[in-house]
């Protein structure tokens, strides 16, 4: 018996050894029965994958057709998603600003490149990007090479459009992985590159929006920069879904963020670097940024989109010195206090009330955020009270805004979406984009429906620029995918009579960024901004168009950054009128 | 005479050698045949005294095992249960580990080794019996349903959904595959998938029971998905049932707050106060409803007592901080804020660590940090069946 019990317990310690080998085999190095099959370097992108649906046809009662063919605009934003290296910096993708570089009144189309990503060891390229001039009537000329703009700078992503110089001529900051880059437009249809001078080329990391505010309101734009994450191809570690046997980009969660750049416009075309001076040099995963003076103390704040964590809201103290107030004003998360993973922004008065709210388009499994602002400094979650909740869900949301695309003085919305992972997502890759009737107010209705055939069919979405390519007083949009041609899309909601503003700041920057335009409309006050940044990656028209109910005469009053007030009157509709800070009547 | 004699006696020593040699030759055979049934009488013997005598049963059956030169599956089977009874865990699962045949085990025997060790959070030997009892056979569905349960209890992985796909096969019109496949893929947030794996439970005709169970996981699965159209034809089709749950009626009027109807939401609330008034669920989903009509507070009154209930309830302490802001009370707000954020980035750990762990499970400094966080959030249930788990490993 004895023997029987030593014999036991040395063959129960021999098992439990080799089941410890076991357990510690399988549980590092054995494929479960659902990955046995597993082939992860062999996935693809659904581009090969699956066939294109057709849009539907054209109705009598669509708002938007798709006028890309034609145009003369045929660009395609380059991921490097073909060198199967599986990077997060594919994910970003690019956006497009609407520019009049040649100051002739019609918005001209840049678009960033993108780039290239080989293996062995990984390279990441600058592919070029393209500049559009508009000649009317929707036909765009492709003057990419004559502008000074045909050499890749590096691998880019987004745009802002600011005159930096003051010289009357709008200059363009174009974003990218360690490639940001200042071009000066020289008033000769040329752009410069002027990062070097400017003092901007110590920016060396991942930089993707971009938003130009007087933040010292000396009447010289300063340039925020947002910065996503810290990420070198060397961190390009393989992620790999066991369960289908698929390797996709990794997840944001995977790399520490990066701290956001603020550089103070000196005047004299150089920048001075006053991130940590102003308060904002905390590590952010920023994707979206929004220059407007939110709660209008005359001094320009920045509410920055950030992935996966908190949303930063940078309230102005002036002093260059910025507070931030995300989540004790209620913007940084979603309406029960969980961060989500935040895109494309804007700031508009989607309910009447006189107030700017804020949006920002979300991730899968998260509704986009509406948060409504009730003054004094605070927000409400609103994605539900407006009827928004349920219909982007399942989405992955990018390019954005608020336009009054009916003409009936309530600002609708567009979101674009399109997923990040190639395969490994809840939802596909490709995904339909959405446009929100705003009703009086209130609610938004899904009018994706009306959209036209452009929201009948699944692209893979990233920016998007809104604006009156055509001057006919209704804004039309434009928007860019992965790997895939950009998309015009002409508002064919004319309305009969508009009114279209440009401000021209003079103790502010001469966009005016953060002023504000108060007008009359069916007995409403209906008010507008001029925004920095705002979208995913993009420009959209600095302009502002009004709806008129006749003919007119229109008056406005423009509050411009700093506090001043002026009403302008007698402005003239179906065109543009130039107000010039100073020129209006003093309030 | 004596020649006689003298040829008779080697005869007759011939003929003694001969019946010493049959006698030899027979108690040989004998005892060879004595000594060939001997496993099997002792563990006859050990059966019978298996349910009195569990210790007796033991002795035998090592002995059984002993005679058969230490292979005897069904022997070490029995023995496996015997020392189980006798709460010898590890030993059972370390002899368990030595059959070399277990494919000589009955399925039966084996499932219900495993139900005992289960029972017993003997996690290792549950599994590999489950492991060894899954063959094709009239017992593999019935197995299989043991293994994902076993599965389900610990943290589901790739492994539990390939036994419910196994099962789906065996038994194509059994809905408990399909309805675990959609549990799993939910707790993996795979909504797609677990949408489709509960429609096709539900069109396997699930029992009554079974189907109250698929449908309300189907409905807030649809709600989390922004499916509210559909959400609402199973919410309708739940609400048929007059006697409906409370959980029914909490989620109906978490869907009509989404669709807009906040008076009906309003109702069905009030409707489940009267008859449970302290149900945190209710009280934090009419504070909301009494936050988005700007009653603040009412919200804060409804929030404090949820959070008074719930101290680990993250979305209630940012909601509650969220009235106090509106309410001009910032201190207050800014404690509940920070609690919520405190809850939500620990969630976020935890997430993040489940996934690491559910890639490896052996790894005890991995499962130690999972259960320590798992208490920091008070889910301290969770906490102790993971150092149980992690104890029996």
């Amino acid at each position: 018996m004895a023997f029987d019990a030593v014999s036991c317990a040395w063959r129960a310690m021999l098992a439990a050894v080799w089941l410890l080998a076991i357990g510690c085999d399988r549980s590092v190095s054995q494929p479960s029965p659902a990955s046995k099959n597993a082939h992860p370097e062999t996935a693809t992108a659904p581009a090969a994958a699956s066939p294109e649906p057709a849009p539907r046809e054209p109705r009598a009662d669509d708002w938007f057709a798709d006028v890309t063919n034609g145009s003369g605009v045929h660009f395609t934003y380059r991921n490097g998603q073909e060198g199967k290296q599986f990077t997060i910096l594919e994910t970003v993708g690019g956006g497009v600003a609407m520019i009049d570089y040649d100051n002739d009144d019609d918005l001209d189309l840049f678009f960033p490149g993108g780039g290239t990503i080989s293996a062995s060891p990984m390279k990441i390229g600058g592919l070029p990007g393209a500049l559009y001039r508009n000649d009317g009537d929707w036909r765009f000329v492709d003057v990419t090479v004559e502008s000074g703009l045909a050499k890749a700078a590096g691998y880019t992503h987004g745009c802002a459009v600011g005159d930096f110089d003051r010289d009357g001529f709008p200059d363009l900051f174009v974003s990218g992985y360690r490639c940001g880059r200042l071009y000066r437009n020289d008033g000769r249809g040329h752009f410069a590159d002027v990062t070097e001078p400017a003092g901007l080329a110590d920016d060396d990391g991942w930089s993707t929006a971009a938003a130009w505010a007087d933040v010292d309101r000396d009447g010289w734009p300063d340039l925020f920069v947002a910065h996503y994450l810290t990420w070198q191809p060397s961190d390009n570690e393989p992620c790999v879904d066991n369960s289908a046997g698929i390797r996709d980009v990794c997840p944001p969660q995977k790399y520490p963020g990066a701290s956001n750049r603020l550089f103070r416009n000196r005047g004299d075309g150089s920048f001075d670097d006053i991130t940590e001076q102003a308060g904002i040099s905390r590590p952010d995963k920023a994707l979206g940024v929004l220059a407007a003076d939110v709660n209008e103390d005359g001094w320009i704040d920045f509410y920055v989109a950030n992935d996966v964590i908190a949303n930063r809201l940078y309230l102005g103290r002036g002093e260059l010195r910025f507070e931030e107030t995300g989540a004790v004003s209620g913007t940084a998360f979603n309406e029960f206090g969980a961060p989500e993973g935040s895109m494309g922004v804007d700031f508009a008065d989607y309910n009447g009330d006189g107030l700017g709210d804020l949006w920002t388009t979300n991730f899968e499994m998260e509704d986009n955020s509406l948060y409504r602002n009730d003054g004094g400094g605070l927000f409400t979650h609103a994605t539900v009270l407006a009827g928004l909740a349920g219909q982007c869900r399942p989405l992955v949301g990018f390019g954005t805004g608020f336009a009054d695309f009916d003409s009936n003085g309530w600002l609708d919305l567009f979101v674009v979406n399109g997923h990040v992972f190639y395969r490994m997502g809840r939802s596909p890759y490709r995904q339909r984009a959405f446009l929100f009737r705003n009703d009086a107010g209130e609610s938004f209705a899904d009018a994706s429906e009306s959209g036209g055939p452009y929201f009948s069919v699944p692209h893979a979405g990233r920016g998007a620029a809104v604006g009156d390519l055509d001057n006919d007083g209704a804004p039309d949009l434009v928007v860019v995918h992965q790997n895939e041609p950009v998309a015009l899309l002409k508002n064919l909601r004319t309305p009969k009579h508009w009114v279209r503003l440009k401000l021209a700041g003079k103790t502010c920057d001469l966009d005016a960024v953060g002023a504000k335009v108060t007008y009359e409309f069916e007995a409403r006050q209906l008010a507008r901004w001029v925004r920095g940044g705002a979208g995913y990656l993009s420009q959209s028209d600095l302009r502002i168009v009004l709806p008129a109910a006749g003919p007119g005469p229109h008056a406005v009053v423009v509050a411009w950054p700093g506090g001043k007030r002026e009403a302008f009157r007698d402005l003239a509709p179906g065109k543009t009128n130039v107000l010039a800070e100073g020129t209006g009547e003093s309030l | 005479m004596k020649a006689s004699n003298r040829a008779g006696r080697p005869r007759a020593k011939t003929g003694r050698a001969w019946i010493c040699l049959v006698a030899l030759l027979l108690t040989g055979g004998g005892l060879f045949a004595w000594n060939l049934g001997r496993p099997k009488r002792l563990f006859d013997e050990a059966q019978e005294v298996f349910a009195t005598h569990p210790e007796r049963a033991e002795q035998l059956l090592a002995r059984s095992i002993d005679a058969a030169a230490g292979d005897y599956p069904a022997a070490q089977l029995l023995r496996c249960r015997a020392l189980g009874a006798a709460g010898r865990w590890d030993e059972a699962t370390g002899l368990f580990s030595l059959i070399e045949d277990k494919s000589a085990c009955e399925p039966r025997e084996l499932a219900r080794l495993a139900r005992e060790a289960q029972r017993a959070n003997a996690g290792v030997l549950t599994e590999m019996a489950l492991v060894a009892a899954n063959r094709p056979g009239a017992e593999q569905a019935a197995v299989l349903r043991q293994l994902i349960s076993f599965e389900f209890e610990r943290a589901p992985s790739d492994e539990a959904l390939a036994y419910c796909r196994e099962l789906a096969r065996v038994a194509p019109n059994d809905p408990f595959p399909w309805q675990a496949e959609g549990r799993l893929q939910q707790q993996r947030k795979e909504a797609i998938a677990a949408v489709h794996a509960y429609r096709e439970a539900l069109r396997r005709k699930p029992n009554e029971r079974q189907e109250l169970e698929i449908r309300m996981e189907l409905a807030g699965l649809l709600i989390d998905s922004g499916e509210l159209t559909s959400a609402r034809e199973e919410m309708n089709r739940l609400l048929a049932n007059p006697s409906a749950a409370e959980a029914v009626r909490m989620k109906d009027a978490y869907l009509l707050r989404l669709e807009g109807r906040w008076q009906a939401a309003l109702a069905k609330v009030q409707s489940v106060l009267a008859d449970a008034p302290g149900s945190a669920g209710a009280l934090m989903l009419r504070g909301i409803l009494s936050f988005d009509r700007g009653q603040f507070a009412q919200a804060a009154e409804d929030l404090e007592r949820v959070v008074a209930a719930q101290p680990f309830n993250k979305e209630a302490h940012y909601k509650l901080g969220q009235a106090y802001l509106k309410l001009d009370r910032p201190k207050e707000a800014r404690a509940h804020l920070q609690t919520s954020n405190r809850l939500t980035e620990l969630n976020l750990e935890i997430m993040a660590l489940e996934a690491r762990v559910r890639e490896n499970r052996a790894d005890r400094a991995l499962v130690s940090k999972l259960a320590g966080l798992y208490e920091e959030v008070g889910r301290g249930e969770d906490a102790g069946r993971l150092r149980s788990l992690q104890a029996q490993n």
